[in-house]
């Protein structure tokens, strides 16, 4: 009997050696799959600040600091565009990115709007860098250059943003017949 | 269309378009450098323009020209008052903007500049940042350098 526990426990030994770093392997891979990919939901609220005085729910909380910060009279929500980006580590480089764009109408605007959105960011990373730009679309058939960026940025910038922060972008208006254009985006991550 | 430079036409048009793709990134830094080069110039010289405002007015009321000074001190001094306008911007936090008029319970905050650094947010314009009370939510205000006020 105790021949027999002698020849068994340095077999124990060998197997637990054995099986227990490919436990680990298997595990690690199966960790690298589920995080090849991350996707990052962002809210977009676009505001326009100006003689709207009712309160909409949507962006109580983002008007009550605007209140704190200026003196426009009101604030109109006219557009919530929701923006799905899968970020991917498509080239192995250690660092996820995806884009995406979204063409919006904004009130009684001639042209449409365009929103494009730009993420990248190392994996694991509690933020993300975010390349945002609001811009107006001209129409293929009046552009004398299909190449050529949108004629008029309205918004653009970059920010490294956290899951659930709420960046106000926004401008001085440009001329006194344009209102003040505020993009609010929040992005939310879907967890890994 | 020959242009007698020993290279083929053909190639020479798809090497183009591949520049064109390969150097798309670099014209648009160089694109973003030379805005900054003319927002930072229109911000010095709206700087200028608010010094120039504190000079004594003489006779019918137009401000007396400013005397000339040396070019080293316009080349030291501005950059500082805009540094200057830009901090008391942030830190004060617009308290001539504030509708309520209360006292402002954030005027230099610590945490203004750990959310700049965090955020580190780059614009093709000037720009300021708002610390809220809510801190999840931050103020980005683009400021347009042709504007008067």
């Amino acid at each position: 009997m105790i021949e027999t526990m002698r020849s068994s426990v340095p077999t124990a030994l060998i197997v637990s050696l054995v099986l227990g770093p490919l436990a680990g392997a298997a595990s690690a891979q199966e960790g690298e799959s589920t995080q090849d990919f991350r996707q990052v939901r962002f809210r977009f609220y676009l505001v326009h600040a100006d003689g709207f005085t009712e309160q909409d729910p949507e962006i109580a909380d983002v008007v009550n600091e605007l209140k704190k910060l200026f003196n426009f009279r009101g604030y109109r929500l006219v557009s919530t565009p929701v923006v799905n980006i899968v970020l991917e580590d498509r080239y192995g480089l250690r660092r996820w990115d995806g884009s995406a764009t979204q063409r919006i109408v904004v009130g009684d605007s001639e042209v449409p709007w365009e929103l494009s959105v730009d993420v990248r960011a190392p994996p694991s990373s509690p933020t993300i860098r975010v390349d945002v730009s609001l811009t107006s679309i001209v129409p293929w058939s009046i552009r004398e250059n299909a190449r050529r960026d949108p004629e008029e940025v309205y918004l653009e910038a970059s920010v490294t943003i956290r899951d659930g922060q709420t960046v106000v972008l926004g401008s001085t208006r440009t001329s006194a017949e344009e209102p003040v254009l505020i993009l609010v985006l929040t992005p939310e991550f879907d967890p890994a | 269309m020959d242009h007698n430079d020993g290279w083929p036409d053909g190639i020479l048009e798809q090497d183009l378009d591949s520049t064109e793709n390969l150097n798309r990134s670099a014209r648009r830094d160089a694109r973003q450098i030379a805005r900054d080069v003319r927002n930072m110039n229109a911000l010095l010289s709206a700087v200028a323009d608010r010094v120039s405002e504190g000079l004594p007015a003489v006779g019918d009321g137009h401000p007396a020209p400013a005397p000339r000074q040396p070019s080293w001190k316009k080349l030291t001094l501005a950059p500082l008052a805009a540094a200057a306008v830009v901090a008391a911007l942030i830190l004060v936090r617009g308290e001539g903007m504030d509708e309520g008029g209360g006292p402002d319970p954030y005027a230099g905050a610590p945490s203004t500049a750990n959310m700049m650094a965090e955020m580190d947010v780059e614009a093709d314009k000037p720009f300021v940042i708002f610390p809220t009370s809510d801190p999840d939510i931050a103020v980005v205000w683009l400021l347009n350098p042709m504007e008067s006020d």
